[in-house]
């Protein structure tokens, strides 16, 4: 929403904390009142003091001694006086009235209607209203308006990812899935030679572990989300768990014509580590790397000490990364152009996941490529420092 | 025999396909990506074509563009057999005159066999 012409008051803070307006209503409302009584009580002074006219005692005096002939000519006068006044002081009065909350209230409705009909996404810019109650209740509105619109927003927003993991996630099984069904169904079937058998029950098996995979991924990146990933850091031997991976990736890269190779000067070095989620960090860049490496090329798996850090890098000659698709590249979901050409049923999970594991080990992923001549995949795992889970 | 060129990406589906048709005796052969496929489409000349759309290098939509932009292949019978579902996608490839659109998981290599027979009879 980028019409949205929120007049969010500055400092919203300060309008909340403060306790009573500069120039409340209740003193308009008195003065306003004052001045309106103000005629009646100034005729009244000067129709009941004698040095101007007779004034009521002296009325009243003439009436006793029956000299009242002689003023009754005041009465009209008097009268004329008494509705000139009350006149005066009711417009007064009603402007005052008018001024500071007839007119202020017809521009805030007016302008809240203006924003209502819109259903708040476009938000006009709050007419100006006096430092009273009445302003500070259009601040408050406007304020209150531009919260609940982002409140709304950020919802959204989150409904929206949700829903898109959602169908991605539901996407990402369905490919495996079809493979399953339909292998399935050619074992049900008599037809089907019982040579061939053997091969679809190695494929199914392969796929049942793709969707092994393609799960654990949704829910680590759900619970990664939701914050809910807790990790265990303990001291270990990482060499070890490295060299066992790389064996059982042996098979794969083999199979894709792809040569792989594990190399490091130390037999043993132990580092602070959630070995678990180690792992799979490292199988996601070392499956990334044979999924985008075509046959022929090679990938390097290394670990070198630095000092007490022990430096992992996962290197290929493959298809690389533009500068641009790095910046992207552990964004959820994301996929570059080429890995989609490559390989269209990839996760776009990986990376997210691989990312918050290195970053939760207080270590940072770094990427070096260049397009079309291979990626580096390096971090680095402390061998004093145990991460706060 | 009718030729039924089968342009799948994944071997192991291809294969299914492939043995599906064989079983009730079609001429099935692969083109495992988009480039594959217009290439065997103008020299294999199938009576039908049953496409995926998530394809390397070229996708089905780009495929069929290729495919319908040739005189040699305007005319070829197209059954589209996916995994997307969504109505935008479904209504995009529609467009490229295709005769049916299947959703993978729903469905068997059986039951797209005997839609195929029903198809080129």
């Amino acid at each position: 929403m980028k019409d949205v012409s929120f007049v969010v008051e500055a400092d919203d803070s300060e309008l909340l904390a403060r306790k009573t307006s500069r120039f409340p209503l209740r003193a308009k409302a008195i003065i306003a009142l004052f001045f309106t009584l103000l005629p009646l009580a100034l005729l009244s002074v000067f129709v009941a003091y004698p040095w101007t006219s007779p004034g009521l005692s002296g009325m009243v005096t003439q009436i006793q001694t029956g000299g009242l002939q002689l003023y009754s000519y005041y009465l009209p006068a008097y009268l004329v006086l008494i509705i000139a006044a009350a006149f005066v002081g009711f417009g007064i009065g009603y402007v005052a009235l008018e001024h500071s909350v007839i007119e202020p209230l017809h521009r805030l409705v007016a302008w809240l209607k203006q924003a209502r009909s819109t259903a708040f996404a476009r938000v006009p810019v709050l007419p100006r209203l006096h430092r009273d109650e009445i302003g500070e209740l259009g601040r408050l509105i406007s304020s209150s308006t531009a919260y609940f619109s982002e409140t709304k927003q950020q919802n959204s927003t989150l409904i929206d990812e949700k829903s898109l993991f959602m169908t991605v996630a539901a996407h990402q099984l369905r490919t495996p899935l079809t493979g399953l069904l339909w292998g399935i169904e050619s074992l049900l079937s008599p037809e089907t030679p019982a040579d061939s058998r053997h091969q679809i029950m190695t494929d199914v098996d392969g796929l049942l572990k793709r969707m092994r995979l393609i799960v654990n991924h949704i829910l680590a990146s759900a619970n990664v989300e939701d914050g809910k990933y807790g990790y265990v850091f303990e001291k270990i031997d990482i060499i070890p768990v490295i060299d066992k991976l790389v064996t059982e990736f042996k098979p794969v890269s083999d199979y894709r014509g792809v040569a792989m190779a594990f190399e490091h000067d130390v037999a043993a070095f132990p580092v602070y580590a959630d070995g678990e989620r180690i792992a799979l960090a490292l199988f996601d860049l070392i499956s990334n790397a044979i999924d985008y490496t075509p046959r022929g090329g090679t990938i390097t798996v290394s670990a070198v000490p630095q000092g007490e850090r022990l430096e992992i890098a996962v290197a290929d000659t493959g298809i690389g990364i533009s500068e641009t698709e790095i910046l992207s590249l552990f964004t959820k979901f994301y996929r570059s152009d080429r890995a989609r050409h490559m390989r269209p049923d990839g996760t776009g999970l990986g990376l997210f996941l691989v990312k918050n594991i290195i970053t939760s080990h207080h270590s940072e992923i770094k990427v070096a490529s260049k397009e079309g001549s291979g990626s580096r995949f390096s971090f680095s795992l402390d061998s004093t420092k145990k991460p706060s889970a | 025999m009718a030729k039924v060129l089968v342009a799948e990406d994944d071997t192991f589906l291809s294969s299914l396909l492939i043995r599906a048709l064989q079983a009730e005796k079609l001429d099935g052969q692969a083109a495992y990506d988009g480039v594959q496929t217009i290439e065997k489409a103008k020299s294999w000349q199938p009576d039908i074509i049953l496409l995926d759309i998530l394809m390397p290098n070229k996708d089905g939509f780009e495929v069929m563009e290729a495919l319908r932009a040739d005189p040699a292949t305007a005319q070829t019978k197209v059954v589209v057999l996916s995994n997307l579902g969504d109505p935008e996608n479904i209504e995009r490839i529609k467009k490229f005159n295709v005769i049916d659109y299947m959703v993978k998981a729903n469905t068997t290599p059986h039951e797209v066999v005997e839609k195929i027979k029903g198809f080129i009879a």
